[in-house]
């Protein structure tokens, strides 16, 4: 961490503040309880990194595996997340397709790519100016939980349409993954420090 | 600065030497494990791809639509889109793995629909599940192909189906046989017809037959089909007889069969039958094979006519099948059949007369009026008698002079001709038909034992059902007389 290096910081588990060597190495203990002392929150770039990274190789099969088994006397169906939008798009209810495409399509989308390029920005450095930069975490880390409505709407109707061999739905591998990619993109942005990005200037 | 001083007073921070490699990246790495193994494993269960082309696409949506065969998802339709020439629609199918047998040459697809017909009501279940398209492999180890033409209707034998495959033809069908048509046995449907075919350059209409597996063993060699279908009015002087085999069989018509006689070996697969257009002619075909065979030379046919009957003593022995002129036309020849039990009456020296109507006769000694029987007033018939003693049994084939008229003298002529114990003749199908005067067959037993050297036949009154006029049983007390004048001769 090459941020301004602060003279003081607080311990925070016992809260004694612990002056800080200089020059600073990289990893500091309370001198009082041992606990380590964090400015920032920890991992950093990498941890969110790893979990958007985790998050966008989910994406893949969360898309292209069947969201739902849906079987219907003796018929059954599985549709992936696209072909349910496309589905509801066109039995006429684009309202509802809208929603599930924003909240499982754009949502995600928009998270990966936007948190992709603020630890891009980060990893070379830019010069740009931080506070669209910050404006736009702050986006992403409010519409986060929207994704969730998608696997709310999967474990509600398992469990709602459940008449044995009438009809009944089963979340396919896609819930699954898909789940996985809410969950990983939500603690992606909560690892990323925003805090990093007015690094760079203080450093000019 | 007091800041200054109060920082130095601070305790300071110990420094924690040495680098790890963050944990956190293990995250990815699972990730990218289980993602890998969901998506090889979905692909996996890919198979080939293959191209079915129907004639309308009624039903099939893709994505949805799945292949069946006996009701598991073999594949799934991925696209349906109309052929280059616009005939018709071309489906590309996405088998699952392991299904290499259904895309061999042969695989038959058709699209399974509600259906009605009157056998029933069929794909009930795709009214609410949808239509789904209906597999049926080629034979094993054929060769794999990749695009296939789709039937219009459902094949009426899977191959799996176990059973016997026939073909009866026929110059004509006196009613239309329906594809899916019944295939009956004793009133029983046993089977039904998958396919009608017209020989090529022939007039011959081919009908490929499906019999059930458990039905197989009634298939003989020596099986008779024949069309049952609709409704077949018989009007004679007997009365009007109304037939019908099955409802279904009037709606779609049918083929019912019945083997006459002793039963042969067992029909093999591809055998081919001769269709016959009733029950009645199948019987009669039958009936006409055995016995003896002799012709008659008549200067005038007179009143008789196939079916009429030929008598000894007065008895029915056998019948007329059949007449023509002869090749010079000075006269006409008449076919004649003696029922198995009495070839042995006819010898070479035997003589015939035509014993139709009323025959009178005015002579020296008075006026004398001969009845052969009272059919005969009616019907034609011809009657023969056998000098005493007779002369050598007549070989089939044999040609006599028709008589107009009787001579006293042969009427009085009484050999003794073995026929053998009177019962096998006098059973429950001795009986006289009904005033129509068409005899109803002798049993099959005693017919088949004679007709192949007194062999016991294992089948009695098989093709009871194809008669086509029931036979009243033979009044007992006629069988008491029956008896007596058959002892007599002995």
């Amino acid at each position: 961490m090459s941020e301004a290096s602060p003279r003081t910081t607080n311990c925070l588990v016992c809260g004694l503040e612990c002056r800080l060597p200089m020059p600073a190495p990289t990893r500091l203990r309370c001198a009082r309880c041992g606990a380590a002392l964090r400015f920032r929150k920890p991992g950093g770039l990498s941890r969110s990194a790893a979990l958007l990274l985790s998050a966008a190789i989910l994406y893949v099969p969360a898309n292209l595996l069947p969201l739902l088994h849906i079987h219907v006397v003796g018929h059954s169906e599985a549709d992936t997340i696209l072909v349910g939008i496309e589905e509801l798009f066109l039995s006429g209810m684009w309202e509802v397709g809208a929603v599930v495409f924003f909240a499982s399509i754009v949502v995600p989308m928009l998270k990966i790519v936007v948190l992709g390029l603020l630890l891009l920005g980060l990893w070379r450095r830019s010069p740009h100016d931080p506070l669209p930069r910050t404006r736009w975490y702050r986006l992403i880390e409010g519409i986060g939980r929207w994704s969730m409505i998608d696997v709310f709407v999967v474990s509600l109707m398992m469990s709602l349409v459940a008449f044995g061999s009438i009809a009944s739905i089963e979340p396919g591998a896609g819930a699954t993954c898909f789940a996985a990619v809410v969950v990983l993109t939500i603690l992606a942005v909560r690892s990323f420090e925003p805090r990093d990005l007015w690094d760079a200037m203080e450093e000019t | 600065m007091p800041d200054d001083e109060l920082h130095d007073e601070l305790p300071e921070a110990v420094a924690q030497t040495g680098r790890r490699v963050s944990a956190i990246w293990l995250v990815p790495l699972v990730a990218a494990l289980i993602a890998g193994l969901l998506l090889w494993r979905a692909f996996q269960d890919r198979g080939p791809l293959i191209t079915v082309t129907f004639s309308t696409a009624s039903g099939i949506d893709a994505g949805k639509t799945t292949l069946r065969y006996l009701d598991v998802a073999v594949g799934m339709v991925e696209a349906v889109r109309v052929s280059d020439d616009l005939s018709h629609v071309v489906i590309a199918a996405r088998l699952h793995r392991n299904s290499e047998a259904f895309r061999v040459e042969g695989t038959r697809f058709w699209v399974e629909r509600p259906r009605l017909g009157p056998e029933g009501v069929s794909g009930l279940s795709t009214l609410v599940s949808g239509a789904f398209i209906g597999v049926d492999p080629g034979p094993e180890g054929g060769k794999e192909v990749e695009s296939f033409t789709g039937l219009d209707q459902p094949p009426l034998k899977l191959r799996a189906e176990k059973g016997l495959s026939v073909s009866v033809f026929t110059r004509n069908f006196g009613a239309g046989l329906g594809y899916g048509a019944p295939v009956l046995y004793e009133g029983i449907k046993v089977g039904r017809v998958t396919g009608l075919s017209i020989e090529t350059g022939e007039k011959d209409v081919n009908a490929q037959i499906f019999i059930e597996e458990r039905y197989e063993p009634f298939v003989r060699e020596n099986t008779r089909f024949w069309n049952a279908s609709g409704l077949h009015f018989d009007a004679s002087l007997g009365g009007v007889h109304a037939n019908m085999d099955s409802l279904e069989s009037v709606l779609m018509g049918g083929i019912a069969f019945s083997t006459p006689g002793a039963p042969g070996p067992q029909a093999k697969d591809g055998t081919r039958f001769s269709l016959y257009r009733n029950a009645a002619s199948a019987q009669r075909d039958f009936r006409e094979s055995l016995g003896l065979h002799v012709v008659l030379e008549a200067s005038r046919l007179g009143f008789l006519k196939p079916g009429d009957a030929v008598l000894y003593r007065g008895e029915r022995v056998g019948q007329v099948l059949g007449h023509a002129l002869l090749e010079d036309a000075r006269k006409v020849g008449l076919r004649l059949q003696i029922d198995p039990p009495y070839a042995a009456l006819v010898r070479t020296d035997s003589v015939f007369w035509n014993a139709s109507g009323v025959q009178a006769e005015l002579g020296l000694t008075g006026f004398h009026v001969h009845v052969a029987s009272v059919e005969s007033l009616l019907e034609g018939s011809v009657s023969f008698a056998t000098p005493d003693p007779p002369g050598p049994m007549a070989a089939p084939g044999t040609v006599f002079p028709l008589h107009k008229q009787v001579k006293e003298r042969w009427l009085s002529w009484a050999p003794r001709i073995d026929l053998g114990p009177a019962s096998t003749r006098v059973g429950p199908g001795l009986g006289r038909a009904g005033a129509g005067g068409v005899r109803t067959p002798a049993p099959e037993s005693a017919a088949s034992a004679s007709a192949q050297g007194g062999v016991p036949a294992a089948r009695s009154g098989n093709p009871a059902g194809a008669a086509p006029v029931p036979s009243p049983a033979a009044v007992p007390g006629k069988k008491h007389l029956f008896d007596g004048a058959h002892h007599g001769i002995k």
